[in-house]
């Protein structure tokens, strides 16, 4: 499932897919990503729900989707973002591991599962969370899942 | 977002959103089963240029048939992925390896991502499922 996110990202040309292939390992295998877990994010995101799946929330068309509170973006004490930004970039791995894990189990129905929904929740938001919110993220981790 | 949304939830999966975002929703669609009021023919919707898609309407029409032609891809160049994901495990990490110096634990890493490996199993925490409590006055919502 992953390869052909980056598969179709590139219009299923196997070059292209490739340079995309070598950047986006090249990427994660720097910034370390494949350490990044629960017991390294900051608390302050886990224990308020910024941003989470659950089993029981899908669309119409099975998709899973995700929820993104956006009134619970804040900074840690530190006043820095960077604990925010490992807590993007291990939510998006979460969603793209468990893609992978739904496609897989329903791949047996001819049926996988190639996409995921997010709701940006936008109660309670102030324009202060959206600043911080447009900060950069990762959006390689789920690349071509839209 | 919150549109599209509205657009593909059905009424009770739209139970489970959380109270704030389902507001949201009511807002922005309050009939979400109703028919869409405009149709967009399936195939135009996924090769036009992403402006063109966004200045759109989408509707649950539309939305099914990207979803859908998504999946038929998937079924059609499962082959050229297949090679695609072979070459990779043989050229791009080999070449990263030469390239960045990166140990065979990283290497090992890189070619668990192209294979599909390390999912979800056991549920890695709060961010999937585990802080997602969607009952009524948990923090969630």
């Amino acid at each position: 499932v992953t390869v052909f996110r980056f598969c179709r990202r590139a219009r299923f040309s196997p070059s292209a897919s490739l340079k995309l292939l070598h950047a986006t390992v090249h990427w994660r295998l720097t910034s370390s990503l494949q350490y990044l877990s629960p017991t390294t994010i900051d608390p302050l995101y886990l224990d308020q729900p910024l941003f989470f799946f659950h089993p029981d929330l899908v669309d119409r068309f099975g998709r899973p989707c995700a929820v993104l509170n956006l009134r619970h973006v804040k900074r840690t004490d530190d006043g820095s973002l960077d604990a925010l930004k490992d807590y993007a970039r291990l939510g998006w791995e979460i969603g793209r591991r468990y893609l992978t894990d739904l496609s897989r189990q329903a791949a047996d129905k001819g049926d996988p599962k190639l996409q995921i929904v997010v709701i940006v929740d936008l109660e309670g938001a102030g324009m202060s969370n959206l600043v911080r919110t447009a900060s950069p993220t990762p959006s390689c981790a789920l690349r071509g899942c839209r | 977002l919150a549109f599209l949304l509205a657009r593909s939830l059905s009424s009770a999966q739209l139970a489970t959103v959380p109270q704030p975002a389902r507001k949201v929703l009511d807002q922005l669609h309050p009939a979400h089963d109703q028919p869409p009021a405009r149709l967009d023919l399936p195939g135009q919707v996924a090769d036009e240029p992403t402006s063109a898609r966004r200045a759109k309407m989408a509707t649950a029409d539309s939305l099914r048939a990207r979803k859908d032609q998504i999946v038929a891809q998937f079924h059609e160049h499962a082959d050229l992925v297949r090679d695609v994901q072979r070459q990779a495990i043989a050229e791009v990490l080999p070449a990263l390896r030469d390239e960045e110096g990166f140990d065979e634990a990283a290497i090992a890493a890189g070619e668990a991502l192209l294979r599909d490996r390390g999912a979800c199993s056991p549920p890695p925490g709060p961010i999937l499922h585990g802080a997602a409590d969607l009952s009524p006055g948990s923090r969630a919502r």
